[in-house]
């Protein structure tokens, strides 16, 4: 079930723990690619859970504060100041363009269709990644799109390093065949 | 199919933010321990800025005490008091305590004491220290390897034994900067013994420098005494609690936990010079062995049987051969470029791997099919996928699991269905009258009832427990090719 802003307060009213919960499971993963945007190349996963963690704190300590409608635009500022102090802590500057519009691709002159081929790949590619379910999904992602090795993985989701790299290997082989069933590469 | 993984990994990278958003809830999915470490550290946050004013979980506010001269000339009062009547107890002690023992005073001495031997062993840093210094420490080393491992499919067991004079061996150097992980060179001939389907796994590694050009290429498999040894890297879960010797060399013993879909407990070896792992066994908690790996004929140094490599000869030979086929090329972490190829046909069970496995730790653990071997010395278990002909007569087990179900397994002996179905095709499509009734019923004219005569069943232990009409069912093309087979 997916959480919105009305079932996090909902949840605060009943108690506050409850409410941090609630806000965790409605918008971590909005945060996270905030982070993850902002401060990819630039910061280590350490620093990328900083932020995360110090833009959950400010809005578990201002939740009172927020006016209802905006959590998630609230949310969003607090991410975005934090990845950014960050990156200028690193003495570094983000390559990530910091309103919410998409970063602009570069356009190959000869093939003008390339964005349009390359948004469709991307959502038949995430689609057949959900396809391989839980953990399989989650350990695919976080060694492609988040660079993570197998230990790390393996802490982030309580399983150990060698299940990870035998289910990777096997995602990997499902995933292959998936695309290529789909016609994809 | 590098290029494909950096086509996928360039696509996940550039995605927007709302794709991002969505590739976070799937990587870091709710109720993992990452979410759950991040909640948690946000939530000290809050307390570490607002320290004075915190939620208690269930008293609501409290605030922190402010601290008035009063106070603190009470403090103090209340340190002298403490302070004085310490002293005047132990005062008080001295007095009432018997005269203290001198030089002359006479001890009465046990008669005899017996040694007893003093196991130092090292503490957890440094048994980890060794383990990791596995296999910088060795150059060269060859060992005979055998495993069982329960696989995820519950009802799939696999069983590998490495004969060392085939070629195993280990070895680390430096090419380029590039260096050679721990490696089991199997040569191909890896055997394994499955209830469900056949499986082999083996890996053509090709190494190569920095500037691309490959320096070496060899067939060779994984060492599993290593792959699964980063159960160590855990080090609240395991302690040194004892050491042995093993095969002739002194070990320190591990013992520890990990957890996995469960949680299973597991005792180790570790090589005191070399923090090589000859053994691993780790049990469920209903005590069912999980898995197992153990190393025996280790040699190191110059006495290791000479590293082989795959010589272009050999892996014309392999590619050429039909039932292998190289499908996936990939670069690992370490920038090892590695191109794996499965073996679907032509897998062997060798009865003497099984065998030697069996009488070292009994059953295989198979949930379902687990292969044993009874008081008689008869193996019994699933057939293993393998065929019904002359050619794999040795390798089928004695009692061949028929009928039954989990709580009561039971089996057919060999020599009566070879005895009984001359042929192949009726001894693998083998069933009972209301099997063949059923098949019959599902497909009608589809299929072709063979009537083989009563057969018997029997436990694992090989007594009799019962009979049954032993039918095959084969469809027309079989049957034709049945009965072309069994021409005189």
């Amino acid at each position: 079930m997916t959480m919105n802003e009305q079932d996090v307060r909902a949840a605060w009213a009943r108690d506050p723990r409850e409410g941090h919960q609630a806000l965790f499971d409605a918008y971590f993963h909005y945060v996270f690619a905030i982070a993850h945007r902002i401060l990819t190349g630039i910061g280590t996963q350490e620093d990328m859970e900083e932020c995360v963690a110090d833009t959950m704190a400010d809005v578990m300590q201002h939740f009172g504060d927020i006016r209802e409608g905006s959590l998630k635009a609230y949310i969003g500022t607090v991410a975005r100041h934090h990845a950014l102090n960050t990156a200028r802590a690193l003495g570094r500057h983000p390559t990530v363009s910091l309103d919410e519009e998409e970063r602009p691709e570069p356009i190959d002159p000869d093939r003008p269709d390339a964005i349009a081929e390359d948004a469709a790949q991307r959502r038949i590619l995430i689609e057949q990644i959900q396809a391989l379910g839980e953990p399989d999904s989650a350990i695919l992602l976080q060694k492609y799109w988040l660079g993570r090795d197998s230990r790390e993985i393996a802490a982030s989701l309580g399983l150990t390093p060698a299940n990870v790299r035998k289910r990777c290997e096997r995602a990997v082989k499902r995933l292959r065949k998936a695309l290529a069933d789909a016609d994809i590469w | 199919m590098k290029r494909t993984d950096d086509r996928a990994a360039a696509l996940l990278r550039h995605s927007d933010e709302e794709t991002a958003a969505r590739l976070a809830a799937l990587a870091i999915p709710p109720g993992s321990p990452e979410r759950a470490r991040l909640l948690d550290r946000a939530e000290r946050k809050i307390m570490m800025h607002d320290d004075s004013h915190f939620e208690d979980e269930v008293r609501g506010t409290a605030v922190t005490v402010k601290h008035t001269h009063f106070r603190h000339i009470a403090a103090a009062a209340a340190c002298l008091l403490v302070i004085g009547g310490t002293a005047a107890g132990a005062l008080w002690l001295r007095s009432k305590s018997p005269d203290s023992l001198t030089p002359a005073t006479d001890v009465e001495v046990p008669v005899s004491i017996e040694e007893t031997p003093i196991v130092a062993l090292p503490d957890q840093a440094a048994a980890y220290a060794l383990y990791q210094s596995f296999p910088d420490s060795i150059g060269r080393m060859s060992l005979h390897l055998h495993t069982t491992m329960q696989t995820e499919e519950d009802d799939l067991t696999l069983a590998l034994d490495i004969p060392a004079d085939r070629g195993s061996f280990v070895y680390t150097e430096d090419i380029s900067g590039m260096r050679y992980t721990c490696t089991c060179y199997v040569e191909g001939d890896v055997y394994t013994h499955l209830c469900d389907s056949p499986l082999s796994e083996c890996t053509v590694i090709h190494r190569t420098d920095a500037a691309g050009t490959l320096v070496r290429e060899t067939l060779l498999g994984y060492l599993p005494v290593q792959i699964y040894s980063d159960m160590l890297d855990d080090l609240t879960r395991w302690h040194v609690t004892d050491q042995t010797v093993y095969e002739g060399r002194e070990v320190w013993v591990l013992e520890g936990t990990i957890e996995d879909d469960a949680v299973y407990d597991w005792t180790a070896y570790l090589d005191k010079e070399t923090g090589f792992l000859p053994y691993i066994l780790s049990k469920d908690a209903d005590g069912a062995v999980e898995y197992t790996c153990a190393a025996d004929g280790v040699q190191y140094g110059e006495e290791a049987a000479a590293p082989d490599v795959f010589t272009e000869a050999q892996r014309t030979a392999l590619e050429a051969d039909p039932a292998w086929t190289f499908r996936e090329v990939w670069e690992d972490e370490d920038g090892v470029v590695t191109a794996e190829g499965d073996a679907d046909t032509n897998e062997t069970c060798d009865a003497t791997a099984l065998e030697t496995i069996i009488a070292r730790y009994g059953s295989v653990p198979s949930r379902w099919y687990g292969y044993g071997m009874n008081s008689k010395g008869e193996i019994y278990g699933s057939c293993g996928g393998y065929p019904f002909d002359d050619e794999h007569y040795d390798l089928l087990c004695d009692l061949i699991a028929f009928g039954g179900d989990k709580a009561e397994q039971t089996y057919i002996r060999k020599d009566e269905l070879f005895a009984v179905a001359k042929t192949d095709l009726l001894r693998g499509n083998i069933c009972d009258r209301a099997g063949a009734d059923w098949r019959v019923e599902q497909e009608r004219d589809e299929v072709v009832v063979y009537e083989l005569g009563t057969m018997h069943l029997y436990n694992k232990e090989g007594e009799e427990v019962g009979t049954f009409e032993a039918c095959a069912t084969l469809t027309p093309e079989q049957a034709a090719m049945n009965d072309t087979q069994s021409a005189p």
